[in-house]
């Protein structure tokens, strides 16, 4: 279950990726409309720079496009989609130097729209990795519980176990 | 903090500038459409059972032989047909001796449509008023397919061993722990330095655990073997080769070899066959033809494994993954969030809901919201919706060829968890009780959920022979959002 506008989303998702698969190229547009802002801000609160957020999205753009028959239809697309993007994603943290800290992230913000941005990272600062990655991937992108666990390879009580930690770690940081 | 204002922060991710859509996907027209390389496609096939052809080789035989010598063979015509009711556990109380005859008859042919029959099911599955819509034809020959798979006999795949339930315990502090019951009552628990417990099967006396510390190198993963004291018999810990590797569910243990499953990033899993020593001696991948190679739960039937995979029943084959079993149709879609093995059956447990990949026009969420228009709902309407659409169903399905045999349904609910123990299965369901809709501001921000929804916990628990035998509000109430 999810709410209508996704649910809308989804269908026409579904509908992209089986054309993609079908071999009409012209559906990556329609993926990308569709998700493109989905897969840029998932990869932004990993990677946390928005070069590298950028290089990840079209990475997972590629991605899609070059294995577009893995996609069963009637399966997830957001959940598809979304854990391509978090491999892809966590690669290319493995791959730079240890460099872009929170901080430094911030630093080099220089919009408005960008230092709206690091106000979320701000807010996940205190989360582990996996605990960030459910709450982003279940309050942000819109995957079920049970979608999040797929996507992170672990049970589902683990993920929901891991959600409610970090609302509560979350609860807890912004009201001392 | 409240929820809501961190999903409020969270929608500042809609700030970030979209790169333009020309840029990102100018590479992508280089990306040549790729194919995993992977076995020929088998096409889905039903095996005709032989204990279908027996019984139905059986029918045969006593039609013909009843034909030639009517009267001298009624004696001996009621006493097969008693003896049938016996092997397969079916009261003959309250029949007439001419009626257990036209009952055995109308069994033996798979026709099922004399009345009595209806009745002599009922007797045997007498909990199977939870049903949704009374039996049909259809539906008693499922009731009768059952029985017969029953009374055929089969393996038992127990979550305990000897009395001895084992059980991961969980810390705030994410460490995990186990603990070993008997008859319910706790024998010892222990949280192991040597790994950190996330899935346990019982093997023998002991309980096989695999795990990680949270220093391991990303891609290894743990297995122990702990005795039934609590000491540990082995630690071990197993590189993979594989990138984007997740263990998922993966113990199963026979009586001499424990199994690892892991889902591969791909179309593919790896099954790990170790022995009691924990030396690796067999390593299987298995590929499906399209679609992640993930499942919600797995169970071994023969040399082969089983997995359930939220709407499909697949079924290994060699190196390949079978669709044995496509649940739904144009209108509505199964959702199954668990699979047990008991006493030789499968039980499936999820929701029926209305499908919403639907290629057709006008499906249920599309005249909801027609009807309704999207920012208009009212919590009546959407509990009234939800109420209507959404069944907990238990799937009952022959481990052979992932057929269906039997179901039993609850409307207005989502069905949960199963777990075996004491010669029972518990199926655990929510029963909605109050449905609250939410809303989102952001488009992206897809978790603006539709609905809250609080249920109270039901359990009903099942014979070894697939009968409930009792049902009980736990007094547990839960709230989920979707």
């Amino acid at each position: 279950m999810a709410s209508i506008k996704q649910m809308i989303t989804d269908r026409e998702g579904d509908r992209a990726l089986r054309r993609l698969a079908s071999g009409d190229r012209s559906a990556l547009g329609n993926i990308y409309d569709l998700y493109g802002r989905l897969i840029l801000s998932v990869a932004y609160t990993i990677v946390e720079n928005t070069a590298d957020a950028e290089d990840v999205l079209q990475d997972t753009m590629i991605e899609l496009a070059r294995y577009a028959s893995r996609y069963g239809s009637g399966s997830s697309p957001r959940a598809y989609i979304l854990t391509i993007t978090r491999h892809i994603a966590i690669d290319n943290l493995r791959r730079r130097k240890p460099q872009a800290s929170l901080e430094e992230a911030g630093d080099r913000s220089s919009d408005d729209g960008l230092l709206e941005a690091v106000e979320v990272l701000d807010l996940l600062r205190t989360l582990s990795e996996e605990e960030r990655q459910t709450v982003t991937l279940h309050l942000y992108g819109g995957l079920s519980h049970k979608e999040v666990a797929k996507t992170l390879g672990i049970t589902t009580a683990a993920a929901e176990k891991k959600y409610r930690r970090a609302l509560a770690k979350l609860r807890q940081q912004y009201e001392c | 903090m409240k929820k809501r204002n961190i999903i409020k922060t969270m929608q500042k991710l809609d700030s970030l500038s979209l790169p333009e859509k020309e840029r990102i996907l100018a590479n992508c027209a280089a990306a040549a459409p790729q194919t995993t390389p992977e076995p020929r496609a088998t096409p889905k096939t039903r095996r005709f059972s032989p204990r279908k052809i027996a019984v139905l080789a059986m029918a045969a035989l006593l039609l013909v032989a009843g034909g030639v010598t009517v009267v001298a063979q009624e004696a001996k015509a009621y006493n097969e047909a008693i003896d049938f009711f016996e092997e397969y556990n079916l009261s003959a109380e309250g029949f007439t001796r001419s009626e257990v005859k036209k009952i055995y008859k109308d069994i033996i042919t798979e026709s099922f449509t004399y009345e009595k029959t209806e009745e002599a099911l009922a007797n045997s599955f007498e909990g199977y008023e939870i049903q949704a819509k009374p039996l049909d034809s259809e539906g008693l020959k499922r009731v009768w397919m059952v029985c017969r798979w029953l009374g055929a006999g089969g393996r038992t795949q127990m979550s305990e061993v000897d009395g001895y339930e084992y059980v991961v315990l969980e810390r705030e502090d994410d460490t995990n722990g186990l603990q070993q019951l008997k008859d319910g009552a706790v024998q010892w628990s222990i949280y192991p330095e040597e790994i950190n417990c996330s899935d346990i099967a019982p093997i023998g006396d002991k309980v096989a655990v695999c795990g990680r510390l949270p220093d391991d190198p990303e891609y290894t993963v743990r297995l122990a073997l702990f005795n039934e004291d609590s000491t540990l018999a082995w630690v071990k810990q197993y590189s993979r080769p594989f990138g984007f590797g997740n263990v998922r569910y993966p113990l199963y243990c026979t009586d001499d070899t424990i199994t690892v499953i892991e889902r591969d990033f791909d179309h593919s899993m790896w099954i790990l066959t170790l022995d009691l020593d924990g030396n690796i001696v067999e390593e299987e991948r298995v590929y499906r033809s399209s679609g992640f190679a993930d499942f919600e739960a797995v169970v071994r039937i023969g040399e082969d494994y089983l997995f359930d995979t939220g709407d499909k029943l697949l079924r290994q084959k060699g190196n390949q993954l079978e669709v044995l079993e496509q649940f739904g149709n144009d209108d509505w879609e199964y959702h199954f969030d668990g699979m047990v093995e008991f006493n030789g059956l499968v039980y499936l447990t999820g929701t029926r809901m209305p499908k919403h990949h639907n290629r057709s026009e006008g499906d249920a969420y599309d005249r909801f919201i027609e009807e309704h228009g999207k920012d208009g709902l009212t919590d009546e309407e959407v509990s009234q919706f939800y109420r209507e659409n959404h069944t907990a169903m238990l799937m009952i399905c022959d481990p052979e060829t992932g057929e269906p045999k039997s179901f039993y349904t609850v409307p207005g609910a989502s069905g949960g968890k199963l777990t075996v123990g004491g010669g029972r299965l518990n199926w655990e369901v929510d029963r909605y009780t109050e449905i609250e809709s939410i809303y989102s501001e952001s488009y992206y921000l897809s978790s603006g959920n539709l609905a809250k929804i609080s249920a109270d916990q039901w359990q009903y628990v099942f014979s070894l022979y697939g009968q409930i035998v009792g049902e009980k509000d736990t007094g547990r109430s839960t709230v989920f959002e979707n």
